[in-house]
């Protein structure tokens, strides 16, 4: 019996572990196409086997120091939980229609359960994760939902009278707030706060922002006046006369600013949610472990304008693909460095936690905005 | 093939700590056992399937855990008795992957052309027509809100809803509390919707371009939405198509909408398409009765669709592809009642 521990066993030098994702778009395709297939023949039944199946792969094809990651959600609990989730989203759905007034409403009562919603979601993700037979975990103990409750209902009250300017720092406490409650095994996870780090994040957005409107306008200037200026040569004009031009021609046009300027945007709102991520998993610690992501902006930016393309000119097919380059990307740039290792955390306590919180709470398209 | 007795490497962690050891595991008959120790039973464990090509994973008794290395795995995998599962061989084998994708278009596609209006329908069925009018109450918001007061002198306004009330009675089976009601468009133009719940709504701008008898004409078109119910319709096949649209998009939700939103889109013309034709047959059955005539129909479109081109300034035909309009082909439409028109006209000729 040897004990496999890399160098990291002394205390003077610290060792750096990588991440490392080994799925393949060729696998992935299998699993997700046949996923795809049975959650429509089976009027999304399966969706809940299909899940499960899909974050078994992504977890098992990640890779840290030789150690794959597991997932060990049931799909039976996943199942239930949608339907849980389905029996409120049908009648809010439905009431849409008949009375925007009455969905308001039950949607500003779904909105009063939503903090508990996260709590008991959070729990459900991360007891079902492992890494080297050790369970992740939540914790939910008091004062858990009393917390839940000022950062994600209180506190964005505050949006209102501060114009959105408060918007970085309740950020920044709905990652310290998730951070610092995570464990893997008995360990918790720490956050060096940084307030200051997420207001410069989204100061970098509004920069790049504002430099896109600009180079559209660089671009679309010239065109303009070119075309005023071909406006006034009268075989130009005869053509921009056509029955063709007049009616295709605003058509094309608005397909081309399309094509151009909408995948740019998309791709550009994508990158940034990584980019805060980033932001994030920075100021993780867990014991004296400490983790990097050596994200590069405009790296995040072609990767997701490319997925864009690729997924465009395949109608979609081509999305296992685009989702393991991606994930890819996002994994093998996460760094740990430690000096005692990873082979001495220890497990926690058996926990029964169950998915309908966290189904329920997914099928209303809530982001909580953590995770790989 | 693993033959009794064979050492294979894996690794082992306790489920204490996140140590993870090296062990030599070995099988026979009694089952498997670890760095040489009382081997434990095949029933008493637990073999994790990898998805893709990561480790075998074997759970053991006491909460400890084995993973093996692909090749190593399959092999103790299939002496401990597991048979590969039918969805892990399906996922990967190229061939059978790739004949879903036929598969996959063939049941996304019969599930919007089939399955959501066949579901829409029965919802809508079991649905009291008492409720139409609480799913149009939101709609008739927006008209009130888009529209002003009708300038219509009081009593045409009176005399057309004395014979809308009577042909309502003829074509709606069960008749709803319907209303006509006369609004003021230009941002419109000439048009009349019907509501669900049986609030049908001409607009001044047609009132001021059709006779009395044509306008009577397309109300009665417009009827036809109101007895087969095709707003409420609508309100479930959308709801319908969004599901599919979800199922099918998974977690790929903001690349996704992007891709889905023509398809649904296509697909929603296509069901509005069917609703006018169903409303035009309801129209053209009613106008052939005797004392009433199709050729008013024809003669109304026809004007209707004159004073829509001269205000887009052109010609609007070719404009919109067929599979991107709302509404049949005019031109057809027209046709079909001026078909039934010479037919009319002839029959009281001879």
């Amino acid at each position: 019996m040897t004990d496999q521990v890399s160098s990291a066993d002394s205390v003077a030098t610290p060792s750096i572990f990588r991440l490392k994702f080994h799925g393949t778009g060729r696998e992935y395709f299998g699993i997700w196409i046949v996923n795809l297939l049975l959650t429509i023949v089976t009027v999304g039944i399966y969706s809940a086997w299909a899940t499960v199946r899909t974050n078994r792969y992504f977890c098992g094809a990640t890779e840290l120091d030789g150690s794959r990651f597991g997932y060990h959600a049931q799909p039976k609990a996943i199942l239930i939980g949608r339907l849980i989730g389905a029996a409120f989203f049908i009648p809010y759905a439905i009431l849409q229609h008949v009375s925007p007034t009455a969905s308001l409403l039950l949607l500003l009562i779904g909105l009063t359960i939503l903090p508990w919603l996260i709590v008991r979601a959070m729990r459900f993700r991360m007891r079902v994760l492992s890494y080297r037979n050790i369970r992740f975990g939540f914790d939910d103990t008091p004062p858990a939902v009393k917390m839940a409750y000022r950062y994600y209902l209180w506190m964005p009250l505050l949006l209102i009278p501060t114009a959105g300017l408060i918007w970085p720092y309740i950020q920044h406490q709905h990652s310290k707030y998730l951070a610092t409650r995570i464990r893997y095994g008995n360990t918790a996870m720490g956050f060096r706060s940084d307030v200051g780090a997420f207001y410069i994040a989204y100061l970098q957005l509004i920069l790049v922002e504002m430099s896109m409107f600009l180079a559209i306008g660089v671009i679309a200037i010239p065109i303009v006046i070119l075309g005023v200026v071909l406006s006034h040569q009268p075989g130009f004009r005869h053509l921009m006369h056509s029955d063709l031009f007049r009616n295709g021609a605003p058509f094309l046009a608005g397909i081309a600013i399309a094509l151009l300027i909408y995948p740019s945007f998309i791709a550009l709102v994508l990158a940034f949610r990584n980019w805060l991520q980033r932001v994030t998993y920075n100021r993780i610690t867990l014991g004296d472990m400490s983790v990097r992501a050596d994200y590069r902006p405009w790296r995040l930016f072609t990767l997701y304008l490319g997925n864009i393309v690729m997924l465009l000119f395949t109608l979609g097919f081509a999305y296992p693909w685009v989702k393991c380059r991606t994930v890819r990307y996002l994994i093998d740039h996460i760094e740990l460095t430690t000096r005692t290792g990873l082979h001495q955390f220890q497990a926690g306590a058996p926990d029964d936690s169950n998915a309908v919180a966290d189904q329920v709470a997914s099928i209303f398209d809530v982001d909580i905005g953590i995770g790989v | 093939m693993t033959e009794p007795g064979r050492s294979i490497a894996a690794r082992y962690y306790d489920g204490l700590s996140s140590a993870s050891r090296n062990e030599i595991v070995t099988l026979s008959a009694a089952g498997l056992s670890i760095g040489g120790a009382t081997p434990i039973q095949a029933a008493a464990l637990n073999i994790v399937e990898p998805m893709g090509q990561a480790f075998w994973q074997i759970e053991l008794p006491d909460g400890a855990m084995l993973e093996l290395d692909g090749a190593d795995g399959v092999a103790v995998a299939k002496a401990l008795g597991h048979r590969e599962t039918p969805i892990r061989r399906w996922e990967r084998s190229l061939k059978l992957a790739l004949l879903a994708i036929p598969l996959l278009i063939l049941s996304v596609w019969g599930a919007s052309i089939v399955a959501v209006p066949v579901m829409a329908d029965l919802a809508t069925d079991m649905l009291p027509r008492g409720t139409d009018q609480a799913i149009g109450a939101s709609s008739v918001l927006v008209i009130d809100r888009m529209t002003s007061t009708s300038t219509i002198p009081s009593d045409r306004r009176q005399a057309l809803r004395r014979r809308f009330k009577a042909m309502a009675r003829d074509i709606v089976v069960d008749p709803p509390p319907y209303k006509l009601e006369f609004r003021d468009a230009p941002s419109i133009g000439p048009n009349a919707f019907a509501l669900p719940g049986g609030t049908v709504v001409a607009t001044d701008q047609m009132l001021a371009i059709l006779t009395d008898d044509e306008v009577v004409a397309v109300l009665a078109h417009e009827l036809g939405h109101v007895e087969h119910r095709h707003g409420v319709r609508t309100v479930f096949r959308s709801f319908g198509l969004a599901v599919l649209a979800a199922a099918v998009l998974g977690d790929a939700s903001t690349l996704g909408n992007v891709l889905t939103a023509l398809p649904v889109l296509v697909t929603q013309l296509s069901y509005s398409r069917s609703f006018e034709d169903q409303a035009d047959g309801v129209a053209l059955q009613w106008l052939s009765q005797p004392g009433r005539s199709p050729c008013d129909f024809a003669t109304g479109l026809h004007k209707i669709q004159v004073t829509i081109d001269a205000r887009s300034g052109g010609n609007s035909k070719g404009a919109t592809p067929s599979w991107l309009a709302t509404h049949p082909d005019t031109a057809e439409r027209i046709k079909r009642f001026e078909t039934a028109c010479q037919r009319v006209k002839g029959a009281i000729a001879t």
